[in-house]
């Protein structure tokens, strides 16, 4: 069960039977969470030490004195921060609520235009290192718990082990250097190349290759997600593969598989219809668990690849400390991981259905 | 909790002494200070050859970051107009950067602020961990489950944006990042504190303790902290790398010491202008980074395997 829903569950909502009200319930605990989030953020960006009026106002000129509160007044009154708390909260919510989330500092792009274009990028690669991730950490944590205890094993667990804390930044950086610069076998930055003249319908490259008819844009778009998609699986594939061996090999355990291999099945047939689907639940949870680091991965990953998602937005607004794009981006990372944090535990429940009962 | 109250507070407790007797076999009373640093004795770490490679990598990289600056004569901010991007030579044996300055110099200096920020991170995470962990365990009701609470909301946070932000509001530098890195690993070390202190606390010899009209603080600190001490710091040690990757790609990212001081993550973004010019700009000091990680992990894992062996942790 997921960080999130932990928290939920353990303020004993009312629970009604049956898997539809099991998903209702999910459904209306979304909301929740999200204000609990949007809070959060309101409160690290206004009430910590450094406020933005005072950064701003700052600017790098070096300002005599008066110059410089008087700026610091002047900015602080156009972002409203010099209202109490409690109206610049309700503001906040409100703002939040009909999705007026401000304009950029810089330029005059609205947070929601900034994001609409970043999310789908971000998206995409996650997506993309998810399922490179599950690939690798499912057929490794099988291999290494079928032959457990040989070098195989070990040296799987030994990489596992490296692979849970790797700073992907010197990964990706490394790997720009090796396939980019030496092999020359991958392009290094970016999402498309710009001589391609890609304009979004959806924002999802392999949706508007369809849609517009283009798929001239398949090959390079694939080519541009390897090296940040396989940097960012590594980190996460590594804690897969230990989860599915240890599943893997509690399961191999139980009665139905001794059973499986004496009525004569083949050793793939047991691990394919009896081990690995009654594996597959600690896994998908990890999945939802891991996710927010992936997340947190993606924001290091794309700066490392100029890939232009919201991580890489986020961090650019924070070096220029364009707070409402700070506010909005941080806001749209921490909807994704809720919303997938949910699919998941759904997901989980579908798979086992003695989780309906709560 | 002063002695009047720790009076008041023994009537319920006998009551319910007979139920967590039953099964507490705890260790005898006054059970030693020495406990925690004892977790260690006896037991033997550096058993594999890897395990005994990351030790070694880990000291050299130390002693380079303590003792380098002295050995090393170039100085790391100094710039020379003549020698940009210059190869290695005898006068900079790595050769210089995109402004002149001494590579090698750079390195050697620049190894200091990952290791600050990675270690005080995590002995920040370790005291506000354990002191919530602690409080949260030992008062259980009301102070509990806030605590708990809050503790929740922060793990349900992805944490490199929880960090990112608190970087944000405090702006970027080494101070920020060790607070931000802190605080945000400092949820999970709480609830690992909190369920082995309720644990703990349940123990005949707390109970004790307690009986005896000893205050809450020093029975924390006397008594259940020393016999939580092993599990504990097994997860601050698996905290080390973690806070390790978290501080060299912050610092990556600009959100760390601010240049012109060197500072390996920094090295690795600004010599990515560099990438097909000079690529050792940014290979040796994302190699070097990769290499302190990594040897955090495996110590990491090592010291775990040492000071908790029965995996309470």
């Amino acid at each position: 069960m997921s960080a999130v829903t932990g928290v939920l569950t353990r303020l004993r909502l009312p629970r009604p039977p049956g898997a539809a009200g099991v998903f209702l319930r999910r459904l209306a605990v979304i909301p929740v969470v999200l204000f609990a989030l949007a809070s959060l953020v309101f409160v690290a960006i206004r009430l910590l030490p450094g406020s933005p009026a005072t950064s701003l106002a700052g600017g790098g000129n070096t300002a005599s004195a008066e110059e410089f509160s008087a700026n610091e007044e002047r900015v602080a009154k156009a972002l409203g921060l010099d209202e109490p708390l409690l109206t610049q909260y309700g503001d906040f919510l409100n703002d939040l609520v009909h999705l007026r989330l401000g304009t950029s500092f810089y330029g005059s792009n609205s947070v929601l235009g900034l994001l609409g274009d970043a999310l789908p990028a971000t998206v995409e690669l996650t997506l993309a290192a998810m399922t490179v991730a599950v690939l690798l950490g499912v057929v490794t944590g099988v291999v290494a718990a079928l032959r457990r205890g040989s070098w195989v094993d070990t040296s799987t667990r030994a990489v596992a082990t490296v692979s849970f804390s790797l700073p992907w930044f010197a990964l990706g950086v490394l790997a720009i250097v090796v396939f980019g610069v030496w092999l020359r076998w991958l392009p290094v930055l970016g999402r498309l190349p710009s001589a391609l003249d890609y304009r979004p319908t959806t924002g999802f490259v392999l949706l508007d290759a369809i849609l517009q008819d283009r798929p001239e844009l398949v090959w390079p778009w694939i080519q541009h997600l390897i090296l940040p998609t396989v940097t960012l699986a590594l980190s996460m594939a590594g804690f897969i593969t230990r989860i599915v061996r240890a599943s893997v090999l509690e399961v191999l355990g139980d009665d139905f598989v001794r059973t499986a291999r004496m009525k004569g099945l083949g050793e793939g047939a047991v691990v394919r219809r009896h081990v690995l689907r009654n594996a597959w639940l600690p896994i998908v949870t990890v999945l939802g668990l891991q996710f927010g680091s992936l997340l947190g991965g993606s924001v290091v990953s794309e700066t490392v690849f100029s890939y232009p998602g919201v991580g890489r937005l986020l961090v650019q607004a924070v070096l220029q400390r364009d707070y409402p794009v700070v506010q909005g981006a941080a806001l749209a990372i921490a909807l994704l991981f809720t919303l997938v944090n949910h699919a998941v535990d759904l997901l989980c429940t579908v798979l086992d259905p003695r989780l309906r009962k709560g | 909790m002063s002695e009047t109250g720790a009076a008041v507070d023994a009537a319920p407790a006998r009551a319910a002494a007979p139920a967590p007797a039953a099964r507490a076999s705890g260790p005898p009373p006054g059970a030693s200070r020495r406990r925690i640093l004892g977790a260690l004795r006896g037991r033997r770490v550096a058993r594999s050859w890897p395990a005994l490679l990351a030790w070694l990598l880990l000291a050299g990289l130390l002693l380079v970051a303590l003792l380098g600056p002295l050995l090393v004569q170039a100085d790391p901010l100094r710039q020379t107009s003549s020698e940009l991007l210059a190869p290695g030579s005898p006068g900079h044996p790595l050769g210089t950067d995109d402004l002149g300055r001494d590579e090698l110099a750079r390195l050697v200096h620049g190894a200091r602020p990952l290791l600050l920020v990675s270690f005080t991170a995590t002995a920040l995470a370790a005291c506000v961990g354990a002191l919530v962990g602690l409080v949260a365990g030992y008062a259980g009701g009301v102070v509990e489950q806030v605590l708990m609470r809050l503790v929740d909301l922060a793990l349900a946070f992805p944490s490199v944006l929880l960090v990112i932000l608190l970087v944000a509001a405090a702006g970027p530098g080494t101070v920020s990042l060790i607070l931000g890195i802190g605080i945000s690993l400092a949820p999970g070390l709480a609830r690992l504190a909190r369920t082995l202190t309720a644990r703990e606390a349940a123990k005949d010899y707390v109970v004790a303790c307690r009986l005896g009209g000893t205050g809450a603080p020093r029975i924390l600190v006397r008594e259940v902290l020393p016999n939580i001490g092993g599990p504990l710091l097994a997860q601050v040690v698996m905290t080390l790398s973690i806070a390790a990757g978290f501080a060299a790609g912050l610092s990556y990212l600009g959100l760390g010491i601010q240049p012109p001081q060197p500072d390996w993550g920094y090295m690795v973004q600004a010599g990515q202008e560099f990438l097909f010019s000079a690529p050792r700009l940014v290979v040796l000091p994302a190699t070097l980074t990769l290499l302190f990680v990594v040897a955090c992990n495996f110590v990491g894992d090592d010291l775990r395997d040492a000071l908790d062996p029965r995996g309470t942790a």
